[in-house]
């Protein structure tokens, strides 16, 4: 995307003439990422690694810097080789040496966290002051906070505390980055948006879901509004229902403290599949203005009918992975995985049913599953279309005729498929489905860029369009919690299945219940 | 354009009879298939667009053929290279050749797949009717027709025109003008006018991104924003590309001259008057709100390919806050920023840039592939700056 006219003046103010015409991606004004935690564990993984790919691509400003801050004693020096070792490690397709490696290195800085927190806060503030000074940031920071969810609240306040959350002459931005989970119930988003928005203004606040830095789920919204061959179709009319699937192979891995007291529903649903559907479903919005997309996405929400009490039994399912023979290998059972309470009712996998109680989407049901070990790493959105009126065919072809499906698969292929009927080469009408594929790999060769250069780069920007508004994070935590308030109540069961399978048996009882099935990935 | 890891597996093959092409090509990508079995990426035939290209020598469309191997990673597409060179008669004996056809393929950055696409080279007598007849068939349906012309715009061509009425969308090379004024002064009508649906890229204007950029970025900071409103001169030095029978006006390359307008009109120069030196040095005399504002283009020496921009220097501010921006080729890879200011100035810095082929420009002008506003403007000052120069 190139700088136009009408969002040039977006950008800054007032706008750098000459940006003009060139690249949005590339119009980033000088700043100070900090990042909280910047000796962690993301940090390490996925921040600096797609910082220093954004460097070697040219896309960070130069006068910029990056300012850990974390309980490590490490020198500037030290905390330059532990990243140069990390980007090694996770990302080696990138060389961490040599000339671009050591410019690189001579932007970060690490400034130590003690256990007095108003004191380390003041030295941070002066080493922020003094890296400003030397690199001509013009007081624009970013606060990335790779911390413990608990610790979003207390550190926004020490960043107010020392007077950083708001630059005093009112000319340079600053932002805020938080990590889902945005609270694990209603009330606890309620409060984190309240604590955070009375030392944040709301669009100082970007909440990061990674899943839509992807390129898919970015190009949803160039699928349905760029296309007059599919939005047309996307309506009660056409479409019968749609099957949105968030699939891991992967078990919890070292995330067990997390995962047993989160639960797949609020670890992917109320977030990533939610996001999902509301840029399938939403209306189209008046503009790509970032607002006006987080407006329709919310609206969309607000139409989700609130699943009944008295409904969620049957048309919800939890499930829980065994143990059990993945590929050739024998795998661990969820209850025995380290850090999970062996009497676990956790659920590693959801399938739910919903409605959306608006003109488009009448009586068009909307099924979302997620899980661990299911068979495959596969994410994908189907929108399948209704039967097609069989008059001209007879009983037997019609019979073969399955309905249209279009799909959009989120990973690992990213891609778009339509599938749809074929008469079969011969003398006699048979008819066979083909699938039309569209591939990302075969169409475009270059690699999509990681979802967190996208999403770091977007903040630096000042674009919120792929970060969570907090009307969007309350309005998902209002579908979700009553479902699990009545899990709780009810003590519904978590239905074992085995690792590489689908699901539990129940998530195909619930389709079935509906005259259908789950689409085989 | 990223190009890494791309491994090209090049199969070629003379045909006689031109409608047998297609057939001929997929016995090419069966051998290619073949030759690629120990390959983990897949062989994907994957023709994103049609490139053609008009060729007047056997010089260009070697050339052609050589670039749109080097970008059939990125872009993968079918080829057809128009080369209108008189053919010589075969020989008693030697077989008669319509065309040539090559597989061009390479690994995708991710390593997954091998992208294929195809070169056609057909060699044809220069007639309106043979170009139309043999180019029209061959070329895939439903995807964007692309023209590349290397050289000047031919004229009162009519081989050229009936290409040019199947296009989508033409690129041009300004740098390769023989005659720059007359060259700039065809292009508007690749540019499109309102409702027209084919747009141009200019290769030349694709060569300069880079250096907007980092010029753009020098003022990207708050801070040095007000330099801009009062300029002081510009400097621009380009690696001189004059020989004795250049017309005075043409001894300016047309990148240097693209970027010293693009930069005046951002910065709401007006330019009144140009004058020429026997060295070969431009200066634009403009007004900036009614203040003088000088805007040299001097040639240096030839460390670079000639016309190649070897840097922009800006100066403004008030006399007691004057300030320097600078942007300078050290290398065909280096290209190093710098300034000399009174607030917060960093130190030089070089970067990397990518070695700017003809494929490179190419790729990135068909990956702009519409109408570029910024550019028909530029063009429109750079035709007036041309008019003005007085010797």
């Amino acid at each position: 995307m190139v700088v136009e006219d009408s969002q040039f003046t977006n950008l800054d103010n007032p706008p750098n003439p000459l940006r003009r015409g060139l690249p949005r991606e590339k119009a980033i004004m000088p700043c100070v990422f900090v990042i909280f935690g910047g000796t962690g564990d993301l940090a390490h993984r996925k921040l600096l690694p797609a910082l220093y790919h954004l460097y070697r691509g040219g896309l960070l400003p130069r006068k910029f810097a990056i300012l850990s801050y974390a309980s490590g004693d490490l020198t500037d020096d030290q905390y330059r080789e532990s990243i140069q070792e990390s980007i090694r490690n996770f990302a080696p397709s990138m060389s961490a040496e040599g000339s671009k490696w050591e410019s690189f290195a001579q932007l970060l800085h690490h400034c130590r966290r003690t256990s007095d927190v108003a004191e380390s806060m003041q030295r941070l503030k002066k080493r922020l002051t003094e890296i400003d000074s030397s690199v001509g940031a013009e007081g624009n920071y970013l606060f990335y906070l790779a911390v413990p969810p608990s610790a979003f609240a207390l550190t926004a306040k020490g960043i107010k505390d020392v007077g950083l959350a708001q630059d005093p002459e009112g000319r340079a931005w600053r932002r805020l980055v938080i990590e889902k989970p945005f609270g694990t119930d209603l009330q606890s988003a309620r409060r984190l948006n309240q604590e955070l928005q009375s030392i944040f203004r709301e669009d100082q606040i970007y909440r990061i879901d990674h899943y839509l830095g992807k390129e898919t789920v970015q190009n949803m919204l160039v699928f349905r509004f760029a296309n007059e061959v599919v939005e047309p179709l996307l309506n009660s009319t056409y479409v019968d229902h749609i099957q949105i699937t968030v699939a891991e192979s992967i078990g919890i891995e070292q995330r067990g403290k997390f995962y047993d007291v989160t639960g797949a529903l609020r670890d992917i649903v109320q977030n990533h599949l939610l996001q999902v559907t509301s840029l399938v479903c939403m209306e189209p919005p008046p503009s790509l203005d970032p607002e006006a997309v987080r407006d329709e996405k919310t609206k969309l929400l607000r139409s989700i009918r609130p699943i009944r009490p008295e409904d969620v039994n049957y048309t919800t399912v939890r499930g829980q992975y065994s143990a059990g023979v993945f590929l050739g290998e024998h795998v661990k059972g969820y209850r025995e995985e380290d850090d999970v309470k062996p009497d676990s009712d956790t659920e590693t996998y959801v399938a739910l049913k919903l409605n959306i109680d608006n003109r488009r989407w009448h009586g068009v049901p909307i099924y979302l599953r997620t899980g661990k070990r299911l068979a495959k790493r596969v994410s994908e959105v189907a929108i399948r279309l209704r039967n097609v009126p069989q008059m001209l065919f007879d009983d037997t072809q019609a019979a073969e005729i399955q309905p249209n499906v279009i799909s959009l698969q989120i990973q690992p292929d990213e891609g778009i498929s339509v599938r749809f009927q074929a008469k079969l080469p011969g003398l006699t009408l048979d008819i066979r489905p083909v699938k039309m594929d569209f591939k990302y790999g075969a169409a475009f060769a270059p690699s999509a860029p990681e979802a967190y250069e996208r999403l770091l780069l977007d903040a630096m920007l000042g674009d919120t369009s792929l970060y969570a508004r907090d009307d969007f994070v309350e309005a998902a935590w209002e579908l979700v919690d009553p479902i699990i308030e009545r899990w709780r109540l009810t003590q519904m069961p978590a239905n074992s299945y085995l690792p590489g399978s689908w699901g539990p048996k129940e998530a195909d009882e619930m389709m079935a219940r509906d005259g259908r099935k789950w689409r085989r990935l | 354009m990223k190009n890494d890891g791309l491994i090209a597996v090049p199969t070629t093959e003379i045909v006689s009879d031109l409608r047998k092409i297609d057939d001929r090509l997929t016995e090419l990508y069966k051998r290619v298939a073949g030759a690629a079995a120990d390959l983990t990426a897949p062989i994907v035939r994957a023709l994103l667009l049609n490139l053609i290209v008009y060729a007047r020598s056997a010089e260009e469309a070697e050339e052609a053929a050589v670039n749109i191997s080097e970008i059939s990673g990125t872009h993968p597409c079918r080829a057809i290279i128009v080369d209108v060179t008189p053919i010589q008669q075969p020989s008693a004996g030697q077989s008669s050749e319509a065309g040539i056809i090559t597989t061009v393929c390479g690994i995708t950055s991710r390593g997954d797949r091998t992208l294929c696409g195809e070169i056609i080279t057909l060699r044809l007598t220069p007639r309106a009717d043979q170009v139309i007849g043999s180019v029209t068939p061959l070329l895939i349906g439903d995807v964007p027709v692309v023209l590349w012309v290397p050289g000047d715009i031919p004229q009162a061509d009519p081989d050229f025109e009936v290409l040019f009425l199947m296009a989508d969308h033409v690129l041009l090379d300004s740098r390769r003008f023989a005659d720059l004024p007359a060259g700039l002064n065809l292009i508007p009508r690749f540019c499109p006018h309102e409702g027209a649906e084919c747009t141009s890229a200019d290769l030349s204007w694709a060569s300069i991104q880079t250096w907007r950029e980092l010029i753009a970025q020098h003022f990207d900071p708050l801070s040095m924003r007000h330099y801009l409103a009062k300029l002081q001169r510009v400097d621009v030095t380009f690696t001189d590309s004059r020989d004795a029978q250049s017309r005075p006006e043409a001894w300016v390359p047309s990148a240097p001259l693209f970027l010293a307008c693009w930069f005046m009109l951002c910065t709401g120069l007006q330019p009144r008057e140009v004058e020429r030196s026997d060295r070969g040095q431009f200066i634009i005399h403009a007004e900036q709100e009614g203040r003088p504002v000088e805007i040299r283009l001097s040639p240096t020496g030839k460390e670079l390919p000639k016309g190649r921009i070897g840097a922009f220097v800006v100066r403004g501010g008030d006399p007691s806050d004057t300030a320097t921006f600078i942007v300078k080729s050290v290398s065909m890879t280096e290209i190093v920023v710098t300034e000399e200011c009174p607030g917060v100035c960093l130190p030089p810095q070089v970067l990397d840039v990518v070695p700017e082929s003809d494929a490179v420009l190419a790729a990135r002008a068909l990956d702009a592939d519409r109408r570029d506003v910024v550019y028909e403007d530029v063009l429109k000052m750079a035709v007036q700056v041309l008019k003005r120069i007085r010797s």
